[in-house]
């Protein structure tokens, strides 16, 4: 569904990320994990069209999109939910998910996706008219989702959803993202949280100083030694 | 001072002030979605002027109310089709560069504007045709009431209604506002951010045009430097409300338009020095001004 | 450079004569040349002041003209009617109008400049258009008010104008190039860091803009004594912007470009004074034109040096002065202070620190402890609140809870250039570098409460000076050879690969020579291999420069391989303290950072493999 080839990113004169490939397969919930600084919010941002790759190959359901809009990409069905929510502050709930409809014009499957994320998301459909910049971190993920989810994606992008999050919150999060990939959409996961993004993940990456070093499925990277020394030193 | 003619220095204050506020929110629009101060948004009052002053004396032979509304609407497309050229032309290819490079830009495109009326029409001032009705509708008093004022500050009143509307409950209303308060979250939203910058200032430039209208009568005249006394006292009343803040830029106009108004019945010599003192301790005091929100920046 | 000392300003010299010669014989005959030569001497002093403030400094101050009318009317109220009437009160005037604008220019500038960029801009227009408003209304008694000041004596001659312009511009050139001229640029390519580096930057932008406004009136003083007749209505914002133009196209930090802008453009509006709004419209279409296509304007940052130039010709001419060695030896290095460490007291100690914004609690009850030499670690995930610690630390942020201190001193409440100034130095997350300065002029920045030469001693090139800038120079090389970077030193900061702007970085941070250094991700975005290095130079710097080392990272192998003690902090709060190997192996530490798999595994890969 979504292939990623040699990939080359530069912010200014660093050197982001290094020849990247990967792929992410229909229905899968794939996770690139690693530690901070490792460059996997600079691939989500390369892949959604907010940041341009020096060189390397993006293609999204066999359409090359290395050089499309953000704005265009969304409209092809993949959605972006950015590192720290980012939702509008000034906007209530309601709002925000409307924002996240933004490219569609069908009224009728708007109000049925609607419906769903409040039903998914019961602490939004409480505070709808609550302005987001209120919520707490916890709410404000959900919310983030819930408008990403609101454009009828079929590839949802997350980045690091679990941050700032208590531990109670991160569970919950994650039993959603294995609610909304059984629904039909895939996932692909971008998590500082490795045990729990290899806990729900078909296959996973590893991400090091913007060099992918290891993949596999995410049971057999669950217990791999490598990667909790890439964690730990 | 008397009643009576606090009554009028009051109704020419609001007639004023709602002529700073219609130019205001054009600044603070702008402001608030590309971090600009948009240097030559007082010159589009100027050219909206021209625009109609040229309608009615030279394309139209008898000012006929048909003629008029010809007039008026030519000058809101022509400042409107300007503001989106001269985003494009001279502020986009500047988005990324440090502000004060945008802002020397802004300055040379006041001037440009400047300059080439008065290379077109000339530099003396040129009397400006009746648009509105301006006749007695009562007397407080022994002074008249004229229907401008009344009539400025109602359209400008139902102008702003209508802003409020649109950016509160429509999608591309929505959209600005978005954009506004973080560009690249928009853009994941399938929005297209330079369309919806276009958009802001097509409505900045929409409201000046007919600002203009109501600003000419006021004075009587055209000129080319016409525009840039009241566009930086617009621009100061939306500093003083809070810029980025569109009920701010409303406060702020009509605040601005009063003190001025008063000001310059008692003193006039020292008007502009005591709207630029304003601006001076909003600054000092309350930079964010007084609907708006402080900035941090991230070390 | 030059093969003898003094060749450089006995060159300078005979090219300043020569040209004094020519253009005098120039306007012997003509009047209107001689007019021309006056105007283009003040404009290039206008263009040259404004440039210090803005292309320097980088503001943008839009009432400069509002000085020089100060300076005008100053000199012009005294000559006509308080001195006696004879030109040898003329150098006084000017001196005076200078002053008098560098005292207004104090008392808008101290307010004004806390302000950003585009609001200080607004601002300056502001008092600019109330300068007017007061000459003509509340100072109407001394200038005569709206109806304009008659009568001014004609002192302004070639002679004296070309004289007073040669100084005003030497004297400017002699600023800018020195370390207050240095402080200022870094001013302009990053404030923060100029701070930390130990530059007053509230203390040197005013000082730069009352300079300027000095040198504006005394530009104004000219203006008045030449024309005879003086109008507060023609120094309003246009004739601002006339001289904003001179500055962009010649170039914002080339006093070159000031000079070569001031005479072409004057020489231009000359030719061009009926048709002045044609010559508007180029004005205006230029500044659009310069900024998308060429914000550095003609010369960008370049001066011409007559010196330079025949150098390149006259090979006879290069060598080292013979008494190079003596120089080198007379140098007077910054001082390297030495600190006294009580016994048993930590170097840097914080207790019950904490700070909120808003509602939220970035940091709470953070307690550190800094022992002499040590190499300390801070860790934690994204988020947790370490670099607000390092903010607090240096002064960036003012805690809202708790101490810090240093040597047992409290800092908390200290500026960030003061507490550059005690012993603790930073280096930043997202490099702060001051791109256009090369890597020399990065370290000299930092020497800034280190040196003593002042204004005065820049201004004349005085002994103290000259051995200052040498001294620096010197100790600016050897840390940069401690690095094997000393072939780099007059290179451009930013065309440095990013390894080694990270360890310029550090190069500056040393400077001072401070007591703690905390470093933020000095490994970020660096391979396998730079990383090892870095740990290398760590443990040199620890060796060879007796600091102690805070260093923020994620970068575990360099976390691990290299600390002697680490905390970690969570949400604001320490949660743990040890030993390289008690941290690694800290159950909550491990959840903290991979995450605890719920339901069933407590602990990715268990506790130990």
């Amino acid at each position: 569904m979504l292939k990623v080839e040699g990939l080359n990113v530069y912010y200014g004169a660093i050197h982001a990320l290094h020849d990247v490939s990967f792929e992410v397969k229909k229905g899968e919930i794939v996770t690139l994990i690693g530690a901070n600084g490792a460059g996997k919010t600079t691939i989500l941002h390369t892949v959604s069209g907010l940041v341009r790759a020096k060189s390397g190959k993006v293609s999204f359901l066999d359409k090359d999109i290395t050089t499309t809009e953000a704005h265009n990409i969304l409209k092809m069905g993949l959605a972006h939910v950015p590192e720290g929510r980012r939702v509008f502050s000034q906007m209530s709930v309601q709002e925000n998910l409307m924002m996240g409809a933004y490219a569609r014009k069908d009224k009728a499957g708007i109000a049925e996706d609607m419906e769903m994320v409040y039903t998914r998301f019961p602490r939004l459909r409480e505070r709808y008219r609550q302005m987001a910049g209120t919520l707490s971190g916890g709410e404000q993920q959900m919310l983030a989702t819930g408008r990403a989810l609101m454009s009828r994606p079929s590839l949802l992008m997350m980045d690091e959803p679990s941050m700032g999050l208590s531990p109670i919150l991160v569970s919950e999060v994650f039993e959603i993202i294995k609610a909304i990939n059984a629904s039909g959409t895939t996932v692909l996961l971008v998590e500082q949280n490795a045990a729990m993004a290899l806990s729900i993940a078909t296959r996973a990456y590893v991400l090091e100083t913007g060099r992918i070093t290891k993949e596999g499925s995410a049971d057999a990277l669950m217990h791999d030694d490598d990667v909790r020394r890439a964690y730990l030193g | 001072m008397k009643p009576a003619t606090f009554l009028i220095t009051f109704i020419n204050g609001l007639q004023l002030g709602s002529v700073y506020a219609l130019i205001a929110l054009g600044y603070t629009m702008v402001y608030g979605i590309v971090k600009l101060i948009n240097f030559a948004h007082g010159d589009i009052l100027m050219v909206g002027s021209y625009v109609v002053l040229f309608m009615l004396t030279t394309v139209f032979v008898a000012q006929t109310l048909l003629a008029k509304i010809i007039a008026v609407a030519a000058a809101i497309v022509f400042c409107v089709v300007l503001g989106i050229v001269i985003d494009r032309v001279a502020y986009t290819p500047l988005r990324s560069a440090p502000r004060i490079s945008a802002l020397i830009t802004a300055i040379g495109v006041s001037l440009a504007l400047q300059i080439i009326a008065q290379l077109i029409f000339g530099s003396e001032q040129i009397k400006f045709p009746e648009v509105i009705i301006n006749e007695t509708i009562f007397k407080i008093g022994k002074k008249p009431v004229k229907s401008l004022p009344i009539i400025t500050c109602i359209v400008s009143v139902v102008l702003m209604l209508l802003l409020n509307l649109f950016v509160n409950k429509t999608k591309p209303g929505r959209a600005m506002r978005a954009v506004s308060e973080d560009m690249g979250a928009a853009k994941l939203m399938g929005i297209n951010v330079n369309n919806t910058i276009s958009l802001t200032f097509a409505i900045g430039c929409s409201l000046a045009a007919v600002g203009s209208v109501f600003y000419a009568q006021k004075v009587g005249y055209v000129k080319p430097l016409m525009g840039s006394l009241p566009g930086i006292k617009a621009f100061i009343a939306a500093v003083f409300g809070g810029i980025g803040s569109i009920p701010g830029a409303v406060l702020g106009g009509f605040v601005i338009g009063m003190l001025e108004t008063f000001v310059n019945y008692f003193a006039s010599e020292y008007v502009d020095a005591v709207v630029y003192g304003l601006l001076i301790v909003v600054l000092l005091v309350r930079p964010a001004g007084i609907l708006g929100k402080p900035m941090r920046e991230k070390v | 450079m030059v093969k003898r000392k003094g060749l450089s300003s006995l060159i300078n010299f005979i090219g300043i004569l020569v040209l004094f010669l020519v253009m005098r014989s120039a306007a012997a005959n003509s009047v209107s040349m001689n007019t021309l030569f006056i105007q283009i001497g003040y404009s290039i002093i206008m263009a040259a002041s404004l440039n210090l403030a803005c292309g320097y400094l980088g503001e943008l101050p839009l009432g400069h003209a509002g000085f020089m009318s100060v300076g005008a009317y100053t000199a012009a109220v005294l000559t006509t009617k308080f001195l006696p009437q004879t030109s040898a009160v003329y150098p006084l005037a000017l001196v005076c109008g200078g002053l008098m604008a560098a005292f207004f220019a104090f008392l808008i500038g101290v307010p004004a400049l806390r302000l950003k960029g585009d609001y200080l801009a607004i601002v300056t227009l502001g008092f600019g258009e109330i300068i007017r408003v007061l000459i003509n209304t509340v100072f109407s008694p001394l200038t005569d008010g709206g109806k304009g000041l008659f009568g001014i004596p004609t002192y302004a001659t070639f002679t004296d104008t070309f004289i007073v312009t040669v100084l005003c511009v030497a004297a400017l050139y002699m600023i800018v190039r020195s370390r207050h001229g240095r402080a200022t640029i870094a001013i302009r390519e990053n404030d923060i860091a100029a701070e930390s580096s130990g530059v007053n930057v509230a203390n040197y932008k005013i000082r730069m803009f009352v300079i300027s406004a000095f040198f504006a009136g005394i530009a104004g003083g000219i203006y008045a004594h030449q024309l005879g007749v003086l109008t507060a209505a023609k120094f309003d914002f246009n004739r601002s912007i006339d001289y904003l133009v001179m500055v962009v196209f010649g170039g914002m930090g080339s006093l070159t470009g000031s000079i070569f802008a001031g005479s072409a453009l004057t020489i231009v509006q000359y030719l061009m004074a009926s048709l002045v709004e044609y010559r508007q419209l180029a004005y205006a279409l230029l500044l659009i034109v310069m900024m998308i296509f060429r914000p550095k304007g003609i010369f960008g940052r370049w001066e011409f040096s007559l010196t330079r130039l025949l150098v390149r010709f006259i090979p006879a001419l290069r060598g080292e002065p013979k008494n190079i060695d003596r120089l080198n030896a007379e140098a007077v290095r910054p001082d390297i202070p030495v600190y006294e460490v009580p016994a048993d007291t930590p170097v840097l100690r914080t207790s019950h620190l904490g700070i909120r914004f808003g509602g939220l609690q970035a940091a709470d009850n953070v307690e550190l402890s800094l022992s002499e030499g040590e190499i300390v670690g801070l860790i934690g995930p994204n988020g947790a609140g370490k670099t607000t610690v390092f903010n607090m630390l240096t002064g960036v942020y003012q805690p809202t809870d708790g101490d810090i201190r240093f040597l047992g001193r409290s800092i908390v409440g200290m500026k960030p250039c003061e507490i550059a100034a005690v012993g603790i130095t930073r280096t930043f997350q997202n490099i702060r570098l001051f791109k256009s300065m090369t890597v020399l002029e990065n370290i000299e920045v930092a020497f800034q409460t280190r040196m003593h030469d002042n204004l005065a001693d820049a201004l004349l090139r005085t002994k103290r000076f000259r051995r200052a800038e040498r001294g620096a120079r010197q100790r600016a090389l050897e840390i940069l050879s401690v690095f094997g970077m000393q072939d780099m030193a007059d290179q451009r900061a930013d065309s440095l690969p990013y390894g080694m702007q990270r360890r310029l970085e550090i190069c500056r941070a040393l400077a001072a020579g401070p007591k703690v250094l905390l470093l933020d991700e000095p490994a970020a975005g660096m391979n396998p291999t730079e990383t090892h290095e870095l740990m290398e130079t760590i443990r040199v710097i620890r060796d060879k420069f007796g600091v102690t080392i805070l260093l923020i990272e994620h970068d575990m192998k360099l976390v691990m391989g290299i600390c002697e003690r680490i905390y970690v902090l969570n949400y604001g709060s320490v949660i743990a303290e040890g030993t390289p190997d008690e941290i690694r192996n800290n159950p909550e530490v491990i959840t903290a950072y991979l995450g605890k798999n719920n339901p069933v595994n407590e602990g990715v890969g268990g506790a130990t493999c």
